[in-house]
């Protein structure tokens, strides 16, 4: 629903959730406000979005051809404050309520923290390779290492393999009920980072049922 | 004897003093070792002559290995203890899901304390085939005596190249008052590579089950770790 503003009466009429209300000037700043969040989801959540979901599903190459400096500068300069604090905004021009802002808000947030998971366990491989390739390259760069590691592990010891044998592994493999019912409802997760959004559906559901505690989840 | 390719590699610290009555050669002339006068053997037994093989395999806690490669978790490679028993959880964690390899998405305790619990079958397993080996002496066929014969053929190659483990595996057997049986004596710093692979409940291939709840839909596959025994 469309509802025009002039901003400068004290009392006027505003349209919420289809019901017609008279507001003050302290709801109208509120209004003002759903108008600059709704402006900030679209001219900068609503994109990063985009490059999240990328990102979270590794899809780096499609990142790289979207996620342009020059895009980056467009994001940053519509988002300056005039964008958002102007005559326009106090009068509520063209000001069209849209109720899912708090869930694209809620949404766009939940992917923030999945990127955050990738980006650690990134981190985390990227240390290790790192330190990895240094341990390799130390041997390498150095004649006196790289003959005292092929005698201490080809020469002057016996090593052979003697033995191969195989076992059952019987121990019932018990997930804990989150992600039980994550893969369940949406297999496995992309990457191996499960999406928050969806790990917040699924505990939701959990603790609807009574089948666990938030302080379950907390603490496990 | 080389083994195939295997998931992860991880290292045990074992005594060389209970592997030291494993292998043993049968020769009437230690100081001129030759395949017309050797015969290889596993453990022995008393019908062979051989009363004092001792099978090493008794108390070995492979679960507490440490992996050097193939981490499950690469991210925790460069803490460098990872155990294979918090390693093969990682794995089971990485095949259920795709990717996430860290146990907390498990009961981790009963799961870790799961792979322990195989230590006590693998050793069982490995006695009993040293038993049955222990019957075959000059038997190539057998793998575990075939294993000792590439092993004294190799030091005995290594000795005539005036290799140093070479040399000590020749002086070790002279020293051994026995005339006839002579026991591979093992070193500190000698390696034994084992291959012990964990193989699914449900087998090979098929997405993990309990209590008729399958978990997820990617299957788990045998994991198999090459052991290296490492004599101290």
């Amino acid at each position: 629903m469309s509802s025009i503003f002039d901003g400068s009466s004290g009392f006027t009429s505003v349209s919420l959730h289809g019901q017609i209300q008279t507001t003050q000037n302290a709801n109208l700043d509120i209004v003002r406000d759903i108008v600059r969040y709704q402006l900030l989801y679209t001219n900068m959540l609503k994109r990063m979005r985009e490059y999240l979901n990328l990102y979270t599903t590794g899809q780096y190459n499609e990142l790289k051809q979207v996620f342009t400096k020059a895009n980056l500068n467009q994001m940053l300069a519509a988002n300056n404050d005039a964008v958002y604090y102007n005559t326009n905004v106090d009068d509520l021009v063209d000001f069209t309520y849209d109720s899912q802002t708090f869930n694209n808000y809620k949404r766009s947030l939940y992917s923030v923290l999945t990127g955050f998971s990738v980006s650690v366990k990134q981190n985390d491989e990227l240390v290790s390779t790192i330190a990895e390739c240094k341990e390799k390259t130390d041997l390498l760069t150095s004649k006196e290492k790289l003959v005292e590691y092929i005698r201490r592990e080809f020469t002057d010891k016996i090593s052979m393999d003697a033995f191969y044998i195989s076992q059952e592994y019987s121990t019932a493999i018990e997930l804990k009920p989150w992600y039980s019912l994550y893969l369940q409802m949406y297999g496995p997760p992309y990457d191996g980072v499960f999406d928050a959004e969806k790990m917040a559906n699924v505990v939701e559901i959990l603790v609807n049922q009574n089948v666990i505690t938030i302080d379950t989840f907390i603490e496990n | 004897m080389s083994f195939g390719p295997v998931d992860s590699v991880a290292t045990l610290n074992v005594s060389a003093a209970n592997f030291s009555r494993l292998f043993y050669i049968k020769t009437d002339d230690v100081n001129n070792l030759n395949h017309s006068n050797l015969s290889y053997g596993v453990l022995g037994n008393p019908s062979l002559g051989v009363t004092n093989g001792v099978n090493p395999f008794m108390n070995i806690s492979y679960s507490n290995a440490n992996i050097h490669a193939g981490f499950a978790n690469p991210a925790l490679s460069f803490v460098g203890n990872t155990s294979l028993y918090q390693n093969y959880t990682n794995y089971t964690s990485k095949a259920i899901t795709g990717a996430y390899a860290l146990s907390d998405i498990f009961n981790k305790f009963e799961l870790m304390k799961g792979v322990g619990l195989m230590d006590p079958s693998f050793n069982e397993t490995f006695a009993d085939l040293l038993n049955n080996a222990s019957d075959c002496e000059t038997n190539t066929n057998d793998p575990y005596v075939f294993s000792c014969k590439t092993l004294v053929d190799n030091l005995v190659k290594e000795a005539v190249n005036g290799n140093v483990r070479g040399e000590k595996f020749l002086a070790d057997l002279k020293s051994q008052s026995d005339t006839q049986t002579y026991w591979v004596i093992f070193q500190p710093g000698d390696v034994m590579g084992l291959r012990l692979t964990y193989t699914p409940k449900n087998g090979s291939g098929n997405p993990a089950v309990t209590d008729g709840k399958q978990l997820g839909i990617n299957p788990l596959f045998n994991c198999s770790y090459k052991i290296y025994l490492r004599m101290t």
